[in-house]
Parts: C-alpha cells; structure tokens; sequence
C-alpha cells in the first residue's frame, strides 16, 4: 500500500509538470496583449512597453515559464493585473466557495448515485427499477444550469425554502452559508448522480450475477446479506474510477453554476480573469483546477486499491 | 441404512410467453445417510438445475413442483426463511469454477468464517478459530496461506481447497459438487476429489456428484443417475451399470468400447450424434427418440416410465438395450 501511495503520487507530480508546461503554453500563445487591456486600445506604444517590462512580457518564453513555475514552488503565486492583489489572496477567498461547493456536490452524487443503483438492481425488471431508471435518465439530459434554475424556481420561489443566489459569507453565519451552497450543488450533483446511479445498477447486476454470490447464498447468507457484503463491494471499484473521470465535469459544472446562482467562486473568477486577459491569475486557476482533478483521481486510486487489492498488479502466475 | 434425502417427482418449468416447458420432468431418486449418487447427462440435461432446485437456488422464473424431503421435511413446501437456514447448514454445494466462486475483494478466511457465523450464529473470534482450523483441514496450514490471504493470490487447486472448507464449514449432511475440479488439471483434479471423498467420508456426508467423467463416476459414486432432457432415463448402481446399460442412451455415453473397471480417471464421456433437444422443443414421446438407432413407433405418443430392469435398476425404455 505504501508503494502504491509513493508510485502515485510520483505520477501525480509528474502530471502536474507536463500540465503546468502545457497551460503555460496555451495561455502565453493566446492573442489578446493584456498590457493592451489593461491600459486601452488608445496607449501609446511607449506605455505598453514599460508595462510589458514591468510584467515581466519582455522575457522570453522558457524564463517568463521559470519564473513562474519556481513562484508556484515557493508558493509565491504573483499578482493579479486587473484587481492588483496577490494571487494567492483572490484564489485563498474563492476556494472558500468553491472547494466546498464542489465538496458537498460530490458527496450529494455519491450518497445519491450509489444506493439508488443498487436499489434498482435488487429490482431489477420491476416497476420500481424502470421508473428509477428513467428518472436517471431525465435528470442525466438535464443540463446543470437549467437544473439549476428549475430548482430556483421550486425551492426559492415558490417554497421559500433556500435562497435563491448570492453568497453572504462564512462569517456572519455559517449555516447561512451553507443553506447557500444547497440548491446549487444539487444542481450540480444531480445529474452526476443519475450517471452514477445508472452505472452502479449495471455494476451491480454485473456482481449479483458472479458465482461467488451464489457460494455466499450457498452458504445461507440471505439476498440482502449478499448483495451488501459480496456484491455491491465488487460494483463499487469500477463505480469509484467513474467517479474519478467525472470530477472534472464536476469542476467545469461549478464554473456554470457560479454564475447562474452568483457565486463569487473560483469558476466566476476563471471567466472574469479570461475576459481581462489577467494572465496570472488564469494560468494559477487552471492548474489549480489540473491538481485538484488530479489529487482526486490519486484517492479514487487509491480507495479502488483498498476495495480490490488485485489492482496492485502483484498477481500470482 | 436410513433415508437422508428423498426426491420425489420434482419438475421444474419455465415460461416463455404462453407457452411453459420443463427443464426437469418429474426426476424422482433417493439418497441414503451417507450415500453417494452420480448425476450423469449430457450438458443441458438439467444437472445444474437439478442441483440448485435441491439448495433453493433457482434461477427467477424457475418453479419447481414434486417434493424434495430431507429427514421427512418437505424443503419446497417451506418458507425461505426456513429454506435459508438448511442451506450450508444441512445442504452445502461445491462449485465448479474456482477461479470465480470466490469473492476476490475478501480473504479467504473471512470467506470461511461468514457461514459459521450467519447458519451456526458464531462471534468473530471463535468463527475465526474454526475456519483457520478448516483451512489446516482442507490442506492450507498457515505456512501456504493465511486467513488474510486474497483468493488471488492462490492456484486454482488451492482455491477449490477453500471452497471445500467454506461448504464443509456447518457440517451439512448433504453435499452437492457441480462438476466440481473439472476446471483443473488432471493432477491437481484428482488431488482435490481425494480430499473430498476423504472428508466426505470421514463426516459420514452423502455426497451427491454431478460430473462427465465416468472414471470419477466409478471410483466415487455408488449409485448412478442418467439424466436426458430433463429426464431420469436410467438409475441403477454403478457397477450395475459398468455392468450393463440398458437405456440405448445411456449406451451411446458409455460408448461401446467401454467396459468395467477399464476405465480411467478423466475419461470424458463420448458424443453422441444429434443433440439434446432444448426445453421448448421436447415432444410427448420418449425425448431420446429422434436420436435413438432402437426407436420404434410406439416410442412417439408417449414418455416410456421408469420400470425395473434388474436389481435396484431402473429404466425408461419400452426396448431396453439387452446384453448377452
Ligand atoms: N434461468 C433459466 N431459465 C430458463 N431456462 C434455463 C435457465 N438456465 C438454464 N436453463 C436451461 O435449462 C436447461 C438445463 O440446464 P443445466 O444448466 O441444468 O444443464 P446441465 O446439465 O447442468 O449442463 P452442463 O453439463 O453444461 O452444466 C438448459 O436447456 C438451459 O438452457
Ligand atoms: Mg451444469
């Protein structure tokens, strides 16, 4: 287990390496001059080369990617052009909204996704099963930000039960907050959840159908005791890498989501610095958002790993 | 010697549309205290399906009529409940892949001890105990795997010994192997069924066998049952049959060649020419008819019953195979 854990977390900084070289690249080959931006279409040509120098423009490619891959290192992450704050500080501010939006949407798609699969799976072929299963189906066409609205509609308007947008910060009351965050992740999670839900059904029926559930019945374990212990442990390794694969939709979702439920987070500060061309802070957000899909992808790895421990490839010939 | 288990027209059906088809037809048979009977037949015969209608495990859209007594107890008449708390504890079965009746994301010893623990309502520690004594038993001491070894990190012979050690485990009276090792090399095969009759034997189980090997027929079984089509065409007591087969199908599986006591161990059983007709598309008459070179007309209207033909031998046909 410990040498999984260093292999994986060697591929993950290598990861991290080739992502950082390839959305430095992007971004630095992008049109769009952000002196230009910054200073008006109507700078004099003198302006722009001295707020080229003083960003830094005027080095050449490989040492403008050094300086700043050496400051991600030293976490000396830069400044903002357009808001002249250290990046870290606006990315510090925003992950307060979004690392637990996309938190609770995660757990939401899980602990919904999953015991709705298996549900449909212990019915399968009744009517219970092909109307969960068309459920899934309806809320998997949704997409996030027409969920999202809908759920404005319900649960803002009509019931006054949660807000309907913005975000009154932690500060204040943290279960304000948190009532804040509901509606939206379940937009977000919705949809993930229905995907999941319809993969564990297959996973499961897959498991339910394998010989050693009918050893474990043969043993006088009961339908339930079987599909608990035997089967569903089985569905769940491929259902976690799913899982995986989906957290960058996830991210991406939250990006929408943000802007529809106004949610000053870090998807709303991607769009905003995109637009200003705020070089900086673009290229910290999205490898930012590589490292958190990748760091996410090493613990469903893992997890996977403990659930079947034939995955380690140390197999018996 | 007393009577453990006692089948009596039991036939399983199936519906398909509105139309229904019967994958056994009234298969009747008796196995006493520690008896042994083999099950032979070609595949699709309903062997498998034979075997799990006696643990209550049938496929959904399965249903089974007749009666299967066990000590007098009429298991198809109880509730599942009841049912549940025969299997493993009464009747256990052995399964023919080893490589995937075992769950691979749970050790072994965990494997064992879940039985111990759901039919004899054992704690933790003293299911543990037992199943590690199990796995010594079934011939896994500690030094070749431990409890907490995974089933793949084991060979195919090694996880049959488990499985032996998970169905021995609430020591049933009954055992039920479906073809059981023949997923094995010979020698490892022959390895694992010694072992298997030993602990049969030794806790005075009766063992009920299905198998296409007629050596292990021999060597293991008493009695013998033929199965065609979900039929019992033929049952007598092996060596009887050695002997002398009197259904002209059970002939064509013995092969004519085939003598007592000549045969080996892993000897497979000959083709015959045709196949077995599939459930839905059996006629009233004898269900061997279209491939039998001895049909006669009056084989068609109707299914031939079992009557005797000689000692404890018993026989489905209206023109039995005579031997000089
Ligand atoms: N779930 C099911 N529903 C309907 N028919 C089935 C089902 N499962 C199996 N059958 C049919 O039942 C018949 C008997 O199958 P069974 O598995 O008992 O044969 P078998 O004698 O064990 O063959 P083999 O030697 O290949 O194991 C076959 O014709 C098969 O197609
Ligand atoms: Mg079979």
């Amino acid at each position: 287990m410990i040498r999984a854990v260093g292999a994986r977390l060697g591929g993950m900084a290598l990861t991290l390496l080739l992502g950082s070289v390839i959305v430095f690249l992007l971004l630095n080959a992008l049109p769009g001059d952000p002196a230009l931006v910054m200073l008006g279409l109507d700078a004099t040509p003198d302006a722009v080369v001295r707020l080229h120098h003083q960003l830094g423009l005027d080095l050449p490619l490989p040492l403008r990617y050094l300086r700043w891959a050496g400051g991600l290192l030293t976490l000396h992450l830069g400044t903002s052009l357009t808001y002249a704050v250290p990046v870290s500080q606006l990315l510090a501010d925003r992950l307060r909204i979004t690392l637990p939006l996309a938190g609770i949407t995660l757990l939401l798609s899980v602990a919904i996704g999953l015991p709705v699969g298996v549900a449909a799976a212990a019915r399968q072929g009744r009517v219970s099963d092909t109307a969960i299963m068309v459920a899934a189906q309806l809320f998997k066409a949704i997409p996030d930000f027409w969920g999202g609205v809908l759920l404005i509609l319900l649960f803002a308007l009509v019931l006054h039960w949660l807000p309907s947008g913005g975000f009154p910060g932690w500060e204040p009351s943290p279960l304000a907050a948190l009532r804040a965050l509901v509606l939206p992740a379940l937009a977000l999670a919705l949809p993930q959840a229905a995907i999941l839900a319809r993969f564990m059904r297959s996973a499961t029926l897959g498991a339910l159908s394998e010989d050693f559930v009918r050893t474990a019945r043969a043993k006088g374990l009961g339908t339930q005791a079987a599909l608990w212990r035997h089967a569903v442990p089985n569905a769940l390794v491929p259902v976690i890498t799913l899982v995986g694969i989906q957290f960058p939709l996830l991210l991406t979702g939250t990006i929408i989501v943000e802007t529809v439920f106004d949610l000053p987070g870090l998807g709303r500060l991607v769009l905003e610095a995109i637009d200003q061309r705020d070089l900086p802070v673009v290229q910290d957000i999205v490898l930012l958002l590589v490292g958190l899909v990748v760091l996410v992808n090493v613990a469903v790895d893992l997890a996977a790993l403990r659930l079947d421990p034939r995955l380690g490839g140390e197999r018996r010939a | 010697m007393s009577v453990l288990l006692e089948v009596e027209g039991l036939s399983l059906r199936v519906r398909r549309g509105a139309e229904y088809a019967y994958l056994l037809e009234r298969v009747g048979f008796a196995l006493e205290v520690g008896g042994t009977l083999g099950v032979v037949g070609e595949s699709g015969c309903g062997k498998s399906m034979l075997a799990l209608a006696l643990i209550g495990l049938l496929p959904r859209g399965v249903a089974a009529s007749g009666a299967v007594r066990l000590d007098g107890t009429d298991l198809l008449a109880l509730p599942e409940r009841a049912r549940r708390a025969t299997r493993g504890r009464r009747i256990a079965m052995v399964f023919q892949e080893p490589m995937r009746a075992l769950n691979p994301t749970q050790p072994i010893g965990r494997q064992v001890a879940e039985g111990l623990r759901a039919q004899l309502g054992l704690g933790r520690a003293e299911a543990d105990a037992r199943a590690r004594a199990l796995l010594d038993r079934v011939g896994l001491p500690a030094g070749v795997a431990s409890p907490h070894t995974l089933p793949h990190r084991l060979s195919g012979g090694q996880r049959q010994r488990v499985l032996i050690a998970i169905a021995l485990a609430c020591e049933p009276a009954l055992l039920i192997a479906d073809e059981f090792s023949t997923a094995l090399d010979m020698g490892t095969q022959a390895q694992v069924l010694a072992l298997l009759a030993e602990l049969v034997a030794e806790r005075r189980m009766a063992l009920l066998m299905i198998t296409h090997d007629l050596g292990l027929l021999a060597q293991v079984c008493a009695r013998a049952l033929v199965l065609y089509a979900g039929r019992a065409v033929e049952a007598a007591p092996t060596a009887a049959l050695f002997a002398a087969r009197r259904h002209p199908y059970t002939e064509g599986l013995f092969g004519c060649s085939l003598h007592a006591g000549h045969t080996a161990p892993g000897t497979r059983l000959p083709t015959i020419r045709g196949q077995v007709p599939p459930p839905f598309a059996r006629g009233p008459g004898c269900c061997f008819a279209g491939r039998c070179g001895r049909v006669e007309p009056d084989c068609l209207p109707e299914q031939p019953p079992l009557h005797a033909a000689g000692p404890a031998h018993r026989v489905a046909c209206l023109h039995p195979v005579v031997t000089v």
